[in-house]
């Protein structure tokens, strides 16, 4: 029943999130550049679940968003799913009740992602590539997404603990 | 007695003498008394218009009580009148935001009178900072099929790379997965046209033929090559041209007559009549 509420609430996370890039960030930007609140939310769910989640919902999340908006279907979903996994592989030697381990994870992600994402475009479009410019509109979208970790933290604090109770797989060894 | 009876007589006596006295000074021109009047007036006046304003706000309270019920009674009145004002206002309003609209649809179907236009509004931006993709309100069951041109009143907008019944997603010119073929429209010389991250709303023109002669402020329209943009639509002007080393490698900057930041309504092209 509990899994049930985390998903049901991730899925509402994401909705939610849909909207408040779509009506809210496309207005507020910096030197005209919107954030990434997609890349903070798989964080959470690598940070949090375990890789059946990150697997599913990055798919899904993936899916619709390039059905939305994206010419091409499935990059997207690839590129969540391998942040992701790989995020959920650093916890193991990271400390992620450090508020800095979490923005330098978001930071990384959100250049990994971004450059993958814009070249693969490039690659397949055979479009101009600009790295300057790239870099520069990278550079102000992960200022942006690091504010945004910064205000959302308490509410990650708050619910992680609870999430990754209910979702993660922990195996214990019983010995007499 | 005695004393009482003389000092009635006395006061008499007095009174009457006073009285005669006033009678004979009031027969005189009043205007030799003018100066004491003066000052006895400049002392006076203040203290009179002092108590006279007294007086008159006396007098005037006790209409204040019987006139705020009729003026709360009026501003109720006025109250609603405005509301019904208000609401007017607000329908005229949305009355004149459709009639713009209405308008900028008329002017791209009469513009582009050579082609079948169906009329459009944007319904959803891209949320990347790396592409512009737009979705539009119009799909299959309006007609709209994949590859069709879109316009605006200011030009090329982009073509239909999907559609669903009720939606069509459209790869607009500036996004760098764009590629428009076009050619300038002083010398006719054919150019490859792609969207650019630098600029905003600019595209980059390529493939410049080496004995090409480029000028700022020269136009750029479609070619019609490609198979999906007709022939002739308004694309923009060069604003920049580059030179390299290699000439094969020059490029121009063409800024669209689009703002793509305000885009509202476009127009998707059926085909040609």
């Amino acid at each position: 029943m509990d899994k049930i509420k985390i998903i049901i609430g991730l899925i509402l996370t994401f909705i939610l999130i849909y909207f408040l890039q779509l009506y809210v960030f496309n207005n507020f930007t910096i030197a005209g550049i919107k954030p990434n609140m997609f890349i903070i939310l798989i964080i959470y769910i690598a940070l949090n679940t375990n890789k059946k989640y990150i697997i599913i919902l990055g798919a899904i999340y993936g899916i619709i968003l390039d059905l939305l908006i994206n010419n091409v279907v499935g990059i997207t979903s690839l590129l969540f799913i391998i942040i992701g996994i790989v995020t959920s592989y650093l916890e193991k030697y990271l400390s992620k009740e450090s508020k800095l381990t979490i923005i330098l994870i978001v930071i990384g992600s959100t250049i990994v992602y971004e450059f993958s994402s814009y070249m693969l475009q490039a690659i397949k479009f055979e479009s101009v590539i600009e790295i300057k410019e790239f870099f520069k509109r990278c550079s102000i979208e992960v200022i942006y997404n690091t504010i945004l970790t910064i205000i959302i933290y308490p509410i990650w604090r708050k619910t992680g603990p609870y999430v990754e109770e209910k979702t993660k797989i922990t195996n214990s060894v019983t010995g007499y | 007695m005695h004393k009482s009876k003389t000092t009635g007589i006395v006061g008499v006596a007095l009174t009457i003498v006073l009285l005669i006295f006033l009678i004979f000074i009031t027969n005189i021109d009043i205007e030799k008394f003018f100066s004491i009047e003066n000052n006895i007036s400049k002392i006076l006046s203040p203290v009179q218009n002092a108590l006279t304003y007294l007086k008159n706000k006396i007098e005037g309270n006790d209409t204040f009580f019987i006139q705020i019920d009729e003026l709360k009674k009026e501003n109720e009145e006025l109250k609603e009148k405005n509301k019904e004002l208000e609401e007017s206002i607000r329908q005229l309003e949305l009355v004149k935001s459709e009639n713009t609209t209405l308008k900028e649809y008329m002017n791209i179907v009469e513009k582009y009178s050579n082609y079948e236009v169906i009329p459009a509004y944007i319904i959803n931006k891209d949320i990347s900072n790396y592409n512009s993709n737009i979705v539009i309100n119009i799909g299959k069951k309006d007609g709209v099929e994949k590859n069709m041109p879109v316009i605006c009143k200011d030009g090329l907008v982009g073509h239909v790379i999907s559609c669903t019944e009720d939606t069509s997603k459209v790869q607009v010119i500036i996004d760098t997965a764009s590629t428009v073929s076009g050619i300038i429209t002083n010398n006719r010389e054919a150019i490859i046209c792609r969207g650019i991250l630098e600029k905003e709303n600019s595209l980059k023109a390529t493939f410049i033929p080496t004995d090409a002669k480029l000028a700022v402020g020269d136009k750029v329209e479609t070619s019609g090559l490609g198979g999906i943009y007709p022939k002739g639509i308004i694309i923009g002007e060069i604003t920049e041209i580059i030179d390299t080393l290699n000439i094969t490698d020059r490029y121009a900057i063409i800024k669209s007559y689009v703002d793509f930041s305000k885009l509202e309504n476009v127009g998707v092209i059926k085909k040609e009549k």
